[in-house]
């Protein structure tokens, strides 16, 4: 008996290695696409017009760079980006029936976050890390998520959620509700 | 018995030949310097170049190091005068080679791995148990970064191991020699001389006066043994700084570390006492000590880490990157999670056993829960002792228990699972041979983070599987 039980704990450690790996995830473990762009010039609304001084693309797991002096993620760190900078988050979800969803930006400075191209909502100028709610109804199956944010100076932050039946997660995770897929 | 020798043989040489290719291969790859091969490496010219100084690690570690370069010379037509008059060598010459530097310290490593199956062999009396138990040193990711550097961990480790094997061997003799107890005194104080937190061992000698009062030796006669112990201990220990101080008889560059004017017009008439010596030895650690940070969660890139997380591999360090475009390489110290793990569940059974065992007097199989005693008692020891320590501590400072708690994990698999090993019980046999399988899977899965290779930010945070390992990618 003892063995038996001793073969499922490793077989069960193997499942856990495995799926930490991503070899037995279905989804991909980093469906955000994140490009940043640091402005030559600064930047105090969202569609100020800017020239590249340079820029990073990098794949996250979930939108949560936390209120900092700096841009942080927490799979990377430091990321070295403080003013001026814009970020373009793209990604691909599945709707796995239609449902209303609430989405919560949490952002310092402005953001647009748009769904299959359309403006779901918006905050063009710059703020200390405040919030904005906005609701839409999404059909089932796929739909394509862009956000746009832009930091200017001082603090920086950006955290994006998102609600259905009450339940909520980052934008990046995947529930019951929604199946993110990778962006390439 | 033949039989047994030749299975030990067979096995020593699987392990022998597996332990080349993780540890030994390639060792001098990279041939950059990373964490504190830029302080050992300086030492170790100073020993070749019979050059002053004063270091806070006592100096066996350093000197094998040396001993590598000596033997090996890698760079005889490399300009290495700048090691002399620096502690810490902030640039290598382009051309400079660490084959040698790197040589002992990755022998050590590697032979490490027949060590760990001798004692589990001398504990269990299985052969194929241990051998295969022995695969949870040989694919540790993290004790094979630092077999492959000019580090001291893997020498302490080597000094530590054999100590383990004497102990075990002794404490199931029934007649304790003078000999035995000599040997035991020279062999703790070889690993004491490389790192002073090896201090713990002295331990050992705790078991062993239990089973001479159970023999009903005399006191008298148990007091001898350990004074003729305290004296070997305490021989190579001069010994050992005789030969520091002999190969170091240069001052350059005014570099004193904190000798006062007697002292040096002393030490430059060669007439210091070795006494007088290894005071100014203690007396340049304790002023050391004073000036290595403590702590700082809050500080930024802190590499430092707290000793009650240690077991969860909290946290690891980037020793080296290196970025060509989309890809990284990393040198990571981080270890084999599932070694690590069955090292931490191996540690929690221990203590729930010694804890029932003593205040709810539980039954159980004396001779196996002796081992399991010592070896707790010596992993909480040792992590107490760590506790008391103000500085910042490393990671790596968890080898010493972690090798604790990999024999640990033996002594419970072999005491749970008795009658299933002896009676060959398939289930059991398969779960054990899968696990192993799991911790070679997970060493392959992490080595990129050991043998310096690249990676791209997917293949990485594939790998990042929990915050607290506080793992960051190079973008």
């Amino acid at each position: 008996m003892k063995g038996k039980i001793f073969l499922i704990i490793v077989i069960l450690l193997w499942a856990g290695v495995l799926y930490k790996s991503g070899f037995l995830s279905p989804k991909p473990k980093f469906p955000l696409k994140v490009k940043i762009v640091q402005a030559r010039s600064s930047l105090k609304v969202l569609d100020e017009p800017y020239k590249i001084k340079r820029s990073k693309i990098i794949k996250i797991d979930k939108l949560y760079f936390p209120e900092r002096n700096y841009l942080y993620h927490y799979l990377y760190g430091n990321l070295k980006f403080y003013k001026n900078f814009l970020m373009f988050i793209e990604t691909e979800f599945e709707m796995l029936k239609s449902q209303k969803i609430t989405f919560y930006i949490n952002s310092d400075d402005g953001f647009r976050l748009k769904i299959d191209g359309k403006k779901v909502c918006e905050y063009i100028k710059d703020r200390p890390f405040g919030k904005t709610v906005c609701d839409i109804t999404l059909k089932k199956g796929l739909h394509k998520m862009s956000l746009k944010y832009f930091q200017g100076y001082g603090k920086l932050g950006l955290v994006g959620i998102y609600e259905i039946n009450g339940k909520k997660y980052y934008i990046g995770e995947n529930s019951k509700y929604i199946k993110f897929y990778e962006n390439n | 018995m033949l039989q047994n020798i030749y299975k030990l043989f067979i096995s020593s040489f699987i392990l022998l030949t597996a332990g080349y290719f993780v540890y030994f291969k390639n060792y001098n790859y990279p041939q950059k310097p990373f964490w504190d091969e830029n302080y050992h490496i300086a030492s170790a010219y100073k020993y070749l170049n019979n050059i002053f100084f004063l270091e806070p690690h006592p100096p066996l570690g350093k000197l094998l190091i040396a001993l590598g370069e000596k033997i090996l010379h890698p760079n005889d037509k490399v300009n290495t005068e700048y090691f002399l008059k620096t502690d810490y060598i902030k640039k290598f010459p382009k051309n400079f080679k660490f084959d040698g530097v790197r040589f002992i310290p990755a022998l050590a490593g590697w032979f490490n791995v027949v060590l760990f199956f001798l004692i589990l062999y001398f504990l269990t009396d299985k052969i194929f148990f241990s051998f295969l138990g022995s695969f949870l040193y040989l694919f540790d990711n993290a004790l094979i970064v630092h077999s492959r550097a000019a580090m001291l961990e893997s020498i302490q480790i080597f000094f530590i191991l054999i100590s383990i094997l004497i102990f075990v061997y002794m404490y199931k003799k029934n007649k304790l020699t003078y000999f035995n107890y000599i040997l035991l005194g020279i062999l703790i104080s070889l690993a004491v001389m490389v790192k002073l937190n090896s201090l713990i061992i002295i331990l050992l000698y705790i078991p062993l006066i239990y089973k001479e009062f159970l023999n009903k030796n005399s006191i008298s006669q148990i007091i001898l043994k350990l004074i003729t112990s305290v004296i070997s201990f305490l021989i190579i220990v001069l010994l050992i700084f005789k030969i520091h101080f002999l190969l170091t008889k240069n001052i350059v560059d005014n570099r004193i570390y904190h000798l006062n004017k007697n002292e040096i017009s002393l030490f430059k008439d060669n007439k210091l006492n070795l006494m007088k010596e290894i005071k100014i030895y203690f007396r340049y650690i304790k002023i050391y000590e004073k000036g290595v940070p403590k702590y700082n969660p809050c500080k930024k890139n802190e590499n430092g880490s707290l000793v009650l997380t240690w077991p969860l591999m909290d946290k690891t360090i980037n020793y080296r990157w290196h970025k060509i475009n989309e890809k990284t390489q990393y040198l990571y110290l981080i270890g084999n999670p599932i070694v690590w793990l069955c090292g931490l569940v191996a540690v929690i059974l221990s203590l729930a056993m010694v804890i029932s065992r003593f205040v709810y007097s539980l039954p159980v199989k004396k001779e196996k829960f002796e081992y399991i005693f010592i070896f707790t008692v010596l992993y909480v020891s040792y992590m107490i002792a760590v506790l008391q320590i103000e500085r910042v501590m490393y990671l790596y400072h968890y080898f010493i228990p972690l090798i604790f708690s990999l024999i640990l994990f033996n002594l419970q698999i072999e005491y749970i699972f008795e009658d299933e090993i002896n009676n060959k019980d398939l289930y059991f046999w398969s779960g054990y041979v899968l696990l192993i399988l799991l911790v070679i899977f997970c060493w392959w899965w992490f080595s990129p983070f050991t043998y310096y290779e690249y990676m791209n930010m997917t293949e990485f945070n594939q790998r990042n599987w929990f915050e607290f390992w506080h793992l960051k990618g190079i973008y």
